[in-house]
């Protein structure tokens, strides 16, 4: 390549990189010092995926979806399911068997959503997300109901872990969903900066001028919705993992709220912005779960980043301060 | 077989669901209309309306007037939409902040309202379901055969049509009606014109305000004010309004009937797919007729 793009501090693979090793490398500590703040990092690390495949759709393609707890119910589900129908509670079988029950559902959807943007395609999506949820709540003798189904601890390609103490288990599930997160990152980048990226990021900017350039925003959108609903779908399977119980609360759409708010906190305009926020969401809504009017705290949040920070927490990154020291070659 | 008094029980039944679904639907398509603005929580200011009834006003009003029926009829709703109206001009400046912006800004804040809205109700009259029963009670009840029908929900559809005669009185026959309109199609042109901009805006969000308290008031004594029920009409009420078309007034009315018809067919026959049936049917509308049923109209 000729040109050199310069890219913001956190707008590069190596820095998401440094910051997920930088966490996995905290965890140990931070779960010695309270195993509580411990869990809390796990649900951080498992919502990576959901927001990366989230931030994919809304910050590369400009599609805001509020139904996105219909991927991550589909891969709970689907993981709840093989337990249940299969004893299945191999973790590889659990995800992939989300990946195939979120690209299939996806697929099915998608070609219809996507030809909507805006608000028709936002409130579609928590249609279609509060249709599943209406059918797990009342499919109760397939589904459990509100009950839900308990999973019994996983095992890694067979290898069970039901004799290791609570500590040890936990380590295990995080970095094995950390080494997961690292590999869905480096996809991930490598998608948003292909040919399809750019070409999906040039959809969202200016519709009618990529019709002229040949591009197909049809068929972009429906990819990045796909690819989308496999993210969030894995997070769904692992998330009942370390919950070990399926309930219909996660395809519920306070659970879509959650992910466009994590997403917001973090910052939709870079790239390490899900990471960033999937970890500061869980930390704050573990604090303000304590106080049971959170979603006041939430809402009034949502409303204070879009009029005065839109950016999200990354947004600081770019301010002139740190982006003139910070700014680093990339590309080349 | 459905037999006649079924029959007739049923279609009684769609169009009290149908007048719900129209109040709730109305305002969402006047605020659409004039501000292009999404309200997600238009839903909420219809439940704010349920709840201070329930919470307070009903109470307050058997407290003056005893059980004599016509002032627990009439009072409550009035009441309910004299503080939605009052709460919606103090949400004006968000609907102003995000009128021009994206789409996602509109979306969000609207949501962040709609969340906001949700633990108010929680903190206020706190999560077990809220009942305002004594209208309803005293309304009392008649028999079509063997099934036995509440009078009150007679009340709400001749209060929804009257609603729906008023307010299309008020937008197709009167100037200020027909400034709301124009303001919708143009509001640079209105305002060149000599329209006070700020005005209509104003009014558009407290009519919608008071389509939403009134709705809200009057609905509440036939059912109880439960946490999530904002969500739910925000569902059904986009179904409407996919059907209806957007920002139409006529649409919310068509669209609030054949959403309440499909809704009470699949209660009887398959009550699972009750959510999912009418998605599929908004689908179909939007995928052979995306302007809506209500012949793609502005108004």
């Amino acid at each position: 390549m000729v040109e050199r793009i310069s890219r913001p501090l956190g707008d590069d693979l190596r820095s998401n990189i440094v910051l997920t090793l930088a966490l996995a490398l905290a965890y140990p500590l931070v779960y010695y010092l309270s195993p509580g703040l411990g869990l809390v990092m796990g649900y951080g690390m498992t919502w990576v995926s959901a927001l990366l495949g989230f931030n994919l759709l809304f910050g590369y393609g400009g599609l805001l979806s509020f139904g996105h707890a219909l991927f991550l119910g589909l891969g709970a589900y689907t993981a709840g399911f093989l337990y249940k129908y299969l004893g299945i509670n191999n973790i590889e079988l659990h995800i992939l068997g989300s990946v195939l029950s979120s690209l299939g559902i996806a697929a099915l959807i998608g070609p219809l959503v996507v030809r909507y943007t805006k608000i028709f395609f936002a409130i579609l999506m928590l249609a279609i997300a509060q249709v599943f949820w209406s059918l797990y709540y009342k499919f109760f003798w397939i589904t459990g109901g509100t009950d839900g189904i308990k999973l019994p601890r996983f095992t890694i390609m067979g290898i069970p872990l039901e004799g290791l103490d609570f500590a040890t288990y936990h380590h295990i599930y995080f970095y094995y969903v950390t080494a997961l997160t690292l590999l869905l990152t480096y996809f991930m980048w490598r998608l948003v900066n292909s040919p399809f990226g750019l070409a999906l990021r040039a959809t969202r900017d200016n519709e009618v001028r990529s019709r002229f350039i040949g591009i197909d925003v049809y068929k972009m959108r429906l990819y990045a919705f796909v690819i989308s609903a496999v993210y969030a779908g894995i997070t769904g399977a692992l998330a009942v993992n370390h919950q070990r119980l399926v309930t219909p609360d996660i395809a519920y759409w306070t659970t879509s709220g959650k992910v466009v708010f994590a997403t917001l906190i973090g910052g939709s305009k870079l790239f390490i912005g899900p990471v960033i926020g999937s970890f500061v969401f869980h930390l704050v809504e573990s604090f303000a779960m304590r106080f049971i009017y959170w979603q006041l705290i939430m809402g009034a949040l949502v409303i204070i980043i879009i009029m005065f920070v839109p950016g999200g927490i990354t947004q600081i990154l770019k301010t002139p301060f740190f982006g003139a020291r910070l700014t680093r070659r990339a590309g080349g | 077989m459905i037999g006649l008094e079924e029959l007739v029980v049923r279609t009684y039944n769609v169009f009290f669901g149908a007048s719900v679904l129209f109040l709730v639907a109305v305002g969402l398509n006047i605020i659409y209309g004039v501000m292009k603005i999404v309200n997600l929580a238009h839903p909420s200011l219809f439940m704010f309306g349920s709840y201070t009834v329930a919470g307070l006003i009903m109470s307050a009003v058997v407290n003056v007037f005893g059980s004599s029926i016509a002032p627990l009829l009439l009072l409550p709703p009035i009441f309910a939409a004299i503080v939605v109206v009052i709460v919606s001009l103090a949400l004006y400046p968000f609907f102003q902040f995000s009128s021009g912006k994206g789409d996602e800004v509109q979306l969000l804040i609207t949501y962040g309202l709609l969340l906001i809205f949700e633990d108010i109700f929680r903190l206020v009259w706190g999560s077990a379901p809220l009942r305002a029963s004594q209208p309803f009670e005293l309304a009392g009840i008649f028999r079509i055969g063997q099934y036995i029908v509440p009078l009150y929900n007679a009340y709400v559809i001749a209060f929804a049509f009257g609603v729906a005669v008023l307010l299309w009185y008020f937008l197709f026959k009167t100037k200020l009606g027909m400034v709301i309109r124009a303001s919708s199609m143009d509001l640079e042109m209105a305002s060149a014109l000599g329209t006070d901009a700020k005005m209509v805006l104003l009014l558009t969000v407290a009519l919608a305000g008071f389509l939403a308290g009134l709705g809200g008031g009057l609905f509440i004594p036939s059912t109880s004010a439960m946490l999530g029920m904002s969500v739910e009409l925000l569902v059904l009420a986009f179904v409407v309004v996919v059907i209806g078309g957007l920002g139409s007034f006529f649409g919310s009315l068509i669209g609030a009937l054949i959403v309440s018809f499909l809704r009470t067919i699949t209660l009887i026959f398959i009550p699972e797919l009750e959510l999912a049936l009418l998605y599929i049917v908004a689908f179909a509308v939007l995928l052979l007729k995306p302007e809506g049923l209500g012949g793609g109209r502005k108004w």
